[in-house]
């Protein structure tokens, strides 16, 4: 089994980050994983999940224009790296076959 | 731009620590965040999530890299630790000193920090006190009434207001055969409530039944020698032997010493109207102290409330009239309760002992890094050569002054952490100086003391390391490497101050071996009595004494028990004698027959009493009474108040008092006193005195099993001087320790900056053949002067200073003579040859070559 070096709360960042597709920059993630965790989430543990994952190279990331709501701030907008993809999966398919071996017993 | 609305010091604050690459996308982020909060909740929800944000935003991944650190991440910073390390050994002993210096002077900053933190912290124990008041009476010419009438708090309670009372009593205690005098305090039901004392577990006690007793932790262990003695029994023993059985229904940690109560016990406020027969609708009877809880916008209606009962109390009270009742919070309470009428509270440090101590603290502090700035100066002169090679290596200013600070703060935080053991040291002795427990380090939480350290440790670098950083850091290579550096100039202030520095030395060199003579003198000063075997037992009434020498006469190593109304060296009277008519003040004491002898008197003429029902018109004198009236007064009458007595002895001198202020011998007359008259009975012994003490204890429990023993020795008449000798001895050694310490390291540094300034002159001088011994006189002529000045200064004070001191407060004490100060001079010297003796021997007889040549 191969080490996929994601954990938890990265993982669901990355997620996020899919799922937000072209929209995902700082503010946008932070709202969508607070709103699917059901807690909140501030902005500087996201910081630094993002800062772990761009150094493992999972994510990328481009500034988009500057807008007005921002101050005239530029959004830099993140997009998960084909590497990041598979890393995904990899913990995908690790959690499944874990899944596939839990006797059913446990959940009836 | 910030947005109008943002909260300005937190995006400054972010502004300031974020890194510039993150700051543009992560403000913005909060920013859109904010914008969108402020239409969701409210603008105050959406500041308050802002600054939230902001303050977890503080992790490594978004802080800027401060341009000094990422100068340290960017070459090694391994080297600039070693580097320092190796710097600290190269000096060890003058590092060590120095550091040991600060230490001290650092451990008087703690001591004065937790000095201030009694007063600051004072109550904050209770974790209502912010709204809870005590009942004041404001009088308008005399002091404010700390007391308060019992009804008051009933009368209180009907109009709804959350009152309570609290009164304390000394009550013995007994428990099987032995009687314990406790402090026990009575409480209303709704004390408990707000006044939350905290049982083993943490939790609040709740309030006792009157049958209930809740006791001290410390005083569990005292009584039951067991931790949480719940369920047992024991008895409180009230006025008119009216015992009353209790059980422990609680035990409560003892509070910190800087709390008001103080009791060991606590019971129902419903025992003390039981157990003291008091009215509790009595206006003319008081408690301690009554309490209400309140808010602070309630104060003035409660105020009102009360001041309708002013005239209630007012008539039932004719002499203590007050003009109004206020209320004070119980923070503010100590600060001002040794102020008030019939107090029975305890107080805040008295604000002048603090500030005292705080501004000796600063004093000694700024002393100590005065000298740390010139010992380090003194020290990076050795190490100029290297500044220079790093800068040619291509270091910049940053890096030398970051180098210096970081050796600074190095030993510094060495100098911190080694002053919180040597207060640990002193506590002790520094709590038994004001005879309370004024620092208990178990009730400082060690977060405090870290915030303290810390804070200590960033003053003291900057304030001691800053300037040596700088100053060394300055110069450029190619001045350093001609040699055209010089250190300092001419230091006039630093002789000055060492002047100063060195008179304390000696001041305080001297003052030791004075004191420690005198407590020599002052322990084995003939008293004129025996003090050594002797056990005096306080009796509750006379008839006692036969009981109690029936009992103990038959053991064999009681040589002699005696009753006495008076005490030699605690209790004595005055009285008028007259012969052939000039008039004399004597003291007066009333003893037993046997008293004399048992007190070890010595008889000079005639005779002692000859037993208890010798004639009453008998007495024995002093020589100094005899001395005196001039003539031989064996068998003489004298005329004592109205009585005609007759002289049957007369004895020598003896102290009726400890020799504390103005107790000096004075003339004596010793009376035969009723047998219903004794209060005390004195037993002298041949063998061990402790021993002595227990067999009497035993005795009086198995005869008066329900009264406390107060047993106590004859020698601690001593105790007062004893203590005073011992706490001056111990500040001298300590002042005297600092100031040699800081001096002699001031000296060094002089001697060495002095060198290093004149080391080519030294050179000349050599080769044109000045002897070594020429050389060490040129180095020493400005430390002659200083010695010089300040041996007479500081010797001359200590001989003024110390006579006052000890005129006050002793009646028999040693004057300064001169081995006193031939000893102090000694030692100082002896001090400082060792400190820079060295130093100035080895420039003496160094190779004039290596002074002289430049490559």
């Amino acid at each position: 089994m191969k080490e996929t070096g994601l954990g938890e709360f990265q993982e669901i960042v990355l997620l996020a980050i899919l799922i937000l597709d072209e929209n995902a920059y700082g503010a946008k993630i932070q709202n969508e994983m607070s709103h699917r965790l059901g807690r909140t989430i501030s902005r500087g543990a996201l910081h630094a999940a993002l800062t772990r994952l761009s150094e493992k190279n999972f994510i990328e990331s481009t500034f988009g224009g500057a807008t007005t709501e921002r101050g005239g701030r530029r959004k830099r907008f993140y997009s998960v790296t084909n590497l990041g993809k598979s890393a995904l999966s990899d913990a995908k398919t690790i959690r499944d076959e874990m899944w596939t071996l839990v006797p059913k017993v446990h959940f009836q | 731009m910030r947005h109008p609305d943002i909260p300005k010091w937190s995006y400054q604050l972010f502004k300031g620590f974020c890194h510039g690459d993150f700051f543009e996308e992560l403000q913005g982020d909060l920013e859109e965040n904010f914008i969108e909060n402020k239409q969701l909740f409210s603008l105050k929800k959406a500041r308050s999530i802002y600054r939230k944000e902001v303050l977890k935003m503080i992790r490594p991944s978004v802080f800027k890299q401060l341009k000094i650190l990422s100068f340290k991440m960017s070459h090694l910073p391994k080297n600039y630790l070693k580097t320092s390390i190796r710097a600290i050994k190269l000096n060890p002993f003058y590092v060590f000193a120095n550091i040991f210096g600060l230490a001290l002077a650092l451990s008087i900053c703690t001591i004065g920090y937790f000095n201030y933190r009694f007063n600051s912290s004072f109550n904050t124990y209770f974790e209502k006190a912010n709204n809870l008041y005590k009942i004041h009476g404001l009088r308008t010419s005399d002091r404010t009434v700390g007391t308060s009438a019992i009804p008051l708090v009933d009368a209180l309670k009907t109009s709804d207001i959350p009152a309570m009372r609290y009164t304390r009593e000394t009550i013995p205690v007994r428990l099987q055969k032995k009687l314990f005098n406790e402090s026990v305090g009575f409480a209303d039901n709704e004390f408990y409530q707000f006044f939350e004392f905290k049982n083993l577990n943490g939790n609040p006690i709740s309030a006792p039944d009157n049958n209930e007793i809740i006791i001290s932790a410390r005083t569990a262990l005292k009584l039951f020698n067991e931790p949480y003695p719940v369920g047992d029994l024991v008895y409180l023993v009230f006025p008119n032997q009216n015992e009353v059985s209790f059980v422990v229904k609680d035990v409560f940690e003892n509070p910190p010493t800087n709390t008001s109560f103080f009791h060991s016990i606590m019971i129902s406020l419903d025992n003390y109207f039981e157990s003291y027969d008091i009215d509790r609708n009595d206006w003319s009877q008081w408690v301690d102290g009554s309490f209400v809880y309140a808010t602070k916008n309630e104060l003035p209606r409660i105020e009102g409330i009360l001041n309708d009962f002013k005239d209630i109390q007012n008539a039932s009270n004719p002499q203590l009239e007050i003009s109004k009742f206020t209320l004070d919070n119980v923070l503010d309470w100590p600060r001002m309760e040794s102020s008030l009428y019939a107090g029975r509270f305890r107080e805040h440090l008295h604000s002048s002992s603090v500030m005292g101590i705080t501004g000796s603290a600063i004093a000694i502090l700024l002393l100590a890094c005065f000298n740390f700035i010139n010992t380090s100066i003194a020290l990076s002169g050795k190490r100029l050569k290297e500044v220079a090679v790093r800068k040619i290596m291509g270091g910049n200013r940053k890096s030398t002054i970051f180098q210096f600070m970081l050796e600074n703060a190095l030993m510094i935080s060495f100098a911190v952490m080694l002053s919180y053991l040597i207060s640990l040291l002193l506590i002790p002795s520094y709590n038994a100086l004001f005879q309370r427990e004024l620092i208990q380090m178990d009730k400082i939480p060690f977060g405090e003391i870290l915030t303290f350290s810390v804070i200590l440790i960033s003053i003291v670098t900057i304030l001691s390391g800053a300037y040596p950083a700088f100053h060394v850091s300055r110069f450029a290579p190619i001045a350093i490497f001609r040699e055209k550096v010089a250190l300092s100039g001419k230091n006039r202030l630093m002789s000055v101050l060492l002047t100063f520095q060195f008179s304390l030395c000696f001041y305080n060199m001297a003052g030791l071996f004075i004191l420690i003579d005198n407590a020599k003198y002052q322990d084995t000063l003939d008293r004129g009595y025996g003090l050594e075997n002797v056990v005096n037992v306080p009796l509750n009434r006379p008839e006692q004494f036969d009981e109690l020498r029936d009992l103990i006469s038959q053991n064999s190593e009681v040589t002699s028990v005696a009753g006495t109304s008076s005490l030699i060296g605690f209790t004595s009277e005055e009285r008028n004698v007259a012969h052939e008519g000039v008039e004399y003040f004597a003291a007066l004491l009333n003893v037993g027959s046997e008293y004399p002898k048992t007190l070890g008197l010595r008889l000079s003429k005639g005779s002692f009493f000859s037993n208890a029902n010798a004639p009453k018109d008998e007495i024995i004198i002093n020589q100094m009474l005899e001395d005196e009236l001039g003539i031989d007064l064996l068998n003489q009458v004298i005329k004592v108040g109205d009585e005609n007595l007759k002289v049957i002895g007369i004895v020598d001198d003896f102290n009726l008092r400890p020799i504390m202020m103005s107790n000096r011998i004075v003339p004596t007359i010793i009376k035969l006193s009723d047998k219903t008259d004794f209060r005390y009975a004195s037993i002298q012994t041949s063998g061990n005195i402790e021993n002595a003490n227990e067999f009497v204890e035993a005795t009086w429990y198995d005869l008066f099993p329900r009264e406390l023993y107060n047993g106590f020795y004859q020698k601690d008449v001593m105790d007062n001087v004893t203590e005073t000798n011992k706490i001056m001895i111990i500040i001298n050694v300590f002042l005297g320790v600092i100031s040699i310490l800081i001096s002699v390291l001031g000296l060094y540094t002089l001697v060495a900056l002095t060198v290093q300034r004149r080391s080519k002159e030294f050179g000349v001088r050599k080769v044109l053949g000045a002897s070594r011994n020429v050389i060490i006189g040129l180095l020493g002529r400005n430390l002659y002067w200083i010695l010089g000045i300040s041996s007479v200064m500081g010797l001359a004070s200590a001989y003024v200073i110390l006579k006052t001191v000890m005129d006050i407060i002793y009646a028999y004490h040693i004057d300064a003579n001169i081995i006193h100060f031939t000893k102090a001079v000694l030692s100082v010297l002896f001090i400082v040859v060792v400190a820079v003796g060295y130093k100035m021997w080895q420039t003496g007889k160094l190779n004039p070559v290596q002074q002289l040549r430049t490559e």
